[in-house]
């Protein structure tokens, strides 16, 4: 996932970097941005993997481009994880490309409701996936297929990775007394 | 008959000949009435069928899990007596001694039945098993069908056992058993019809008789070596070992038809299961490897004249029988139990089949090639019978013949059948 | 007999995949394979709709060995929390710990010396050793064939005993820390190690000749358990699963991490796609692993840690000595022979806010850690990526028109192990 590994026909499209004010585009924000796909960007993290924030409406867009478009080609989503930020919660995808070995991360902002646009047409891999950011952070994704607990007895009580989460799902032994 | 005149006071030289007695006690046996030599008769046939049963079974569980042991860089079982020799009688009293369950959602009746039908036919096989030439309970003309008529039963005892357990991988490990001893039947027959042919008898002992002259007499080797192998594989498949373990699959069925048996129940199902394994190498034996006879045809004790001069040694004519009737039980028993040692070999070394593979193997390779060799030994029986006066030049004749006609023949029917197999599979998973 | 509804009433709304109200073809049985089962490799339920013997539907219920680790994370210190980790994946715990270790090694900048790296690959590549000898017992286990699964625990014993004289422990090592390790290679060690490696590849020639060529074994593997390229990627399946697709995506290779980039190895591929595929390439990587191992054993800088440790203690001392009196000279330390990059206090060690993924190639695919931390000891979010997640996740599709006997052969050729799926 370093920056220096990808492969050599790739080296010219990094050169393509548009500055703006904050932090400048990356190579994947860049291709975004082409094709008229605003993205927040956040800069690189210490190995070099670009993260950019979309937003739900672009999300769908521009994961198809990423998945299609021959120079990114994010063909496996490894990862997707749920954030509980107190005030909202967001959904971090880890993106990679088994044809130039290199990665993105997305983060996705949930909104008021804790919705967030699934992933699952772009990437199928999202399935289960999203099933558990759902399960233990409550996000829920609009789009999935089959949005349900996947840990967790279906008969649970709240979302046990939420900041505040307690404890007090009245079936618990410790909570009967 | 008349009991009460012979009566006679012994001297003291004929009271300490132990020859004396035995007359004594055999002139005794004949005075009694009918109904006692017949009822004692049943009552030791009976004790020696559970006697040799049981211990055969007692040894062949060490055996195998000291053999396995071996194979796997393991001491085996070493605590219960010296190196473990009465771990299994310390395992048959916890399974003694274990409580029995049963689930409520059980067939009660029909649970409790099954080990039972499982085990009966297989220890009732024992009473054809010849040991020697007097150790036989019944010497029946045709023993070889009671060995199919009772072979036949125990598999309604897995089918019951995984019915009445209520149990989903017991249902589906009976079906399968019932699948597969049904299949395995025909091979089984088939190739033992080939012995029948040329003995021209049913009687176990006039077939080992047959062989007696030595290995090269043996059925097994010269004669028809491909009948062995079928018979060999599809008793392997009968008593449910590996690589035809598929009813008791224990990476899929848990344990099969006997998930649900705890305590003396399951223990009846092992029992059987080892028994059945002995007395199934045991008829392997007697059908294709001369049984009772020593490799070097006869035995040693009438060949050589040992038993003459043991006799002459010891003064006591009366023991001759029971000497050749001792090498004989040693030539079976270690005839046998090399059977049973590749049966173990094959345990340690080969994985299991799937239930479509052990029905394909069976119909479309085992059936196919027994009946070429059936239909190769009633050609050799027929047009060269001159050849096998001494049962060796024949045999040759027919393996050249089994080559050309039974590799052509069955490889491409074989070939057929499996494209034909392939394609439907293929067609299903494409579906 | 009894129905479902009244053994268990509450269960019954529970059931996945089973509608009793709705009813249900009565050709069909619904085979609840697990969660104690023996060839589940621990407690995963599969709900399994056979017709005959033919799989119809699967699904896959996981979640039995669900031990909360990523709320763990958040409520104890990465100190603290670090003894934890070995359980997320059990048989290759190095591999919790590098990627950990890794993160927090990204956010707070540590560096790493050399030595530490290639002590790291040794005990990396000698647990996927481990790790592979286990699946290769159990795979063939569930096959039926008992005898190679004790041989792969001989071995893997012996590895166990190595591991046990570096780290203290068989299985949950604990040994990695931030910017090093936990203590220097005992003297002797790495013989022990080569001596392994020597003897390694001839057992694996044995267990191979029982296996790999037997009749039984290729009829039930070849062509069962088909995934394509595009298959995988759809449930973002990796690893040898992936590799045996004929893609040699192998993380060592196309993102090297640690020193792997100054190791030469190939990364085994086979393009059957089947179950014969997988077990093919996982017994390759087994011979890669040794080749990899070999080559720290002679790189390693400082070399053997008998001579090393004296090398130490007497430059410790003279740069004491040499503090009061300059004339004194103090032996030669390179840099690279440390096992400590900086040394950090570890109760009381804050690592700065920050973000880091990691992801490195474990035995079963990509093992990764996202770790969000906020300047407090303990981190704000930590969230693993077990590759088992992702390859269970394929086995309903795959296992579509498969017969029930063939299950075992292909959940065993994915190597899915539980505690990494339910972490």
């Amino acid at each position: 996932m370093n920056e220096e590994n990808k492969s050599p026909e790739q080296a010219p499209e990094t050169e393509v970097i548009e500055a703006t004010p904050a932090i400048p585009a990356g190579m994947f924000g860049a291709l975004l941005e082409s094709k008229g796909i605003s993205a927040e960007h956040l800069g690189n993290d210490a190995k070099g993997t670009e993260i950019i924030r979309l937003t739900a409406e672009a999300i769908l867009k521009a994961g198809e481009l990423l998945k299609g478009d021959a120079s990114s080609k994010l063909d496996m989503l490894l990862l997707v994880t749920g954030i509980d930020w107190k005030t909202h919660r967001e959904s971090v995808y880890h993106l990679y490309s088994t044809v130039h070995y290199h990665s993105l991360i997305i983060k996705i902002v949930a909104d008021a409701n804790d919705t967030s646009p699934s992933l699952y047409p772009v990437w199928p891999a999202a399935d289960w996936h999203e099933r558990e950011a759902y399960d233990l952070m409550g996000i829920h994704y609009e789009g999935h297929p089959d949005l349900r607990r996947i840990l967790m007895p279906t008969y649970w009580l709240g979302h046990p990775l939420r900041k505040d989460y307690k404890e007090e799902d009245p079936r618990l032994v410790w909570n009967r007394r | 008959m008349n009991a009460t005149a012979s009566f006679e006071i012994p001297t003291l030289a004929q009271l300490l000949d132990p020859s004396f007695h035995l007359m004594k006690a055999i002139e005794l046996w004949h005075q009694l009435p009918d109904i006692v030599p017949i009822f004692l008769t049943g009552v030791v046939l009976f004790g020696m069928v559970a006697v040799m049963g049981q211990a055969a079974a007692v040894v062949m569980v060490l055996m195998e899990r000291k053999v396995l042991s071996w194979f796997t860089q393991r001491k085996g079982p070493n605590r219960v007596g010296p190196g473990g020799m009465f771990q299994t009688i310390a395992d048959g009293v916890k399974l003694l001694t274990k409580e029995d369950i049963m689930t409520p959602v059980m067939d009660k009746f029909l649970f409790t039945l099954a080990p039972a039908i499982f085990l009966f036919p297989v220890f009732a096989l024992y009473a054809i098993v010849p040991f020697s030439e007097s150790l036989i309970g019944v010497s029946l003309p045709l023993g070889l069908l009671v060995l199919f008529a009772l072979s036949s039963i125990s598999v309604i005892g897995l089918v019951l056992a995984g019915w009445a357990s209520n149990n989903k991988y017991s249902l589906l490990g009976g079906m399968r058993s019932a699948a597969q001893a049904i299949s395995y039947e025909v091979p089984l027959i088939l190739s033992v019809i080939g012995v029948v042919l040329f003995t021209g008898s049913g009687n176990l002992k006039t077939i080992i008789e047959a062989q007696s002259g030595g290995v090269l007499h043996w059925y097994g080797i010269m004669l028809t070596p491909l009948s062995f192998l079928l018979f060999y594989v599809a008793s392997i498949a009968e008593v449910n070992r590996v690589p035809f373990d598929l009813p008791e699959a224990e990476s899929e069925l848990v344990s099969g038809y006997n998930t649900e048996y705890s305590g003396m129940k399951f223990a009846t199902f092992f029992l059987a299961e080892y028994a059945g394994l002995f007395v199934l190498s045991a008829l392997t034996v007697a059908l294709f490897f001369g049984g009772y006879t020593s490799p070097f045809g006869g035995t040693f004790m009438q060949n050589y004249g040992v038993a003459d001069a043991i006799v002459q040694a010891v003064k006591l004519p009366a023991i001759k029988p029971l000497l050749v009737n001792g090498e004989q039980i040693f030539w079976m028993l270690s005839k046998t139990y090399i059977f049973i040692y590749i049966a173990m070999l094959l345990r340690g070394t080969l994985p299991r089949l799937k239930p479509d593979q052990l029905m394909g193997f069976c119909w479309k390779f085992l059936i196919p090639l027994s009946l070429i060799n059936l239909f190769m030994l009633g050609f050799a029986k027929q047009f060269s019978l001159s050849f096998l006066a001494d049962g060796f030049a024949g045999s040759w004749v027919y393996l050249a013949l089994a080559a050309l006609v039974g590799i052509g023949g069955v490889g491409g029917f074989c070939h057929f059948i499996d494209r034909q197999f392939k394609a439907q599979v293929a067609a299903r998973y494409h579906a | 007999m009894m129905s479902v509804k009244e053994l268990n009433p509450e269960l019954q709304s529970n059931l996945p995949g089973v509608s009793i109200e709705a009813g249900f073809d009565t050709n069909d049985l619904v085979v609840n394979i697990g969660p104690q089962h023996p060839s589940t490799h621990g407690v995963l339920r599969l709900v399994t709709t056979l017709n005959g013997e033919v799989v119809k539907e699967m699904e896959p219920v996981i979640g039995y060995l669900h031990r909360s680790k990523e709320k763990m994370g958040e409520s104890r210190s990465l100190f603290q929390y670090q003894p934890t980790i070995d359980r997320v994946e059990y048989l290759s715990s190095f591999y919790d710990h590098l990627v950990f270790v890794n993160c927090i090694e990204q956010i707070a900048d540590i560096p790493v010396p050399k030595r530490v790296e290639y002590i790291r690959v040794i005990c990396l590549e000698l647990n996927r050793i481990t790790s592979h000898l286990l699946w290769f017992g159990t795979f063939l286990l569930d096959l039926g064939a008992s005898t190679p699964f004790f041989w792969c625990f001989r071995d893997r014993e012996e590895v166990f005993t190595i591991f046990e004289n570096l780290t203290g422990a068989r299985m949950m090592y604990n040994y990695f820390r931030f910017g090093g390790v936990n203590n220097d290679l005992p003297a002797g060690w790495l013989e022990e190690v080569r001596a392994f490696c020597n003897h390694f590849p001839d057992r694996l020639d044995e267990y191979e000749a029982v296996a790999t060529k037997n009749p039984i074994l290729m009829d039930r593997t070849k062509g069962h358990g088909i995934m394509t390229k595009e298959f995988c990627l759809k449930y973002g399946v990796t690893g040898p699963a992936l590799r045996a697709t004929g893609e040699a995506l192998d993380l060592r290779k196309t993102n090297p991490y640690s020193v792997y980039n100054e190791l030469d190895f190939d990364v085994p591929t086979h393009t059957g796609c089947d179950t014969y595929a997988r077990y093919l390439v996982r017994v390759q990587e087994m011979r890669e692993s040794i080749k990899i191992i070999k080559q720290c054993i002679d790189k390693i800088p400082g070399g053997d840690g008998g001579a090393l440790a004296i090398l130490k203690k007497e430059v410790e001392a003279k740069t004491k000595e040499a503090k009061k009196n300059p004339e004194i000279v103090v032996p030669h330390w390179d840099k690279d022979w440390d096992t400590m990059g900086k040394k950090i206090n570890l109760l009381t060690y804050k690592p700065p806010a920050g973000e880091a993924s990691n992801f490195v190639e474990s035995p079963r695919g990509v093992l990764g850690c996202y770790i969000i931390t906020d300047g407090t000891p303990k981190a704000y979010r930590i969230k693993w990526r077990g590759a088992s997640f992702s390859n269970l996740s394929a086995l309903p599709e795959l296992m579509k028109g498969h017969m029930y006997s063939d299950l075992m052969a292909i959940f065993g050729s994915l190597d899915v192990i539980m505690p990494e799926v339910d972490r």
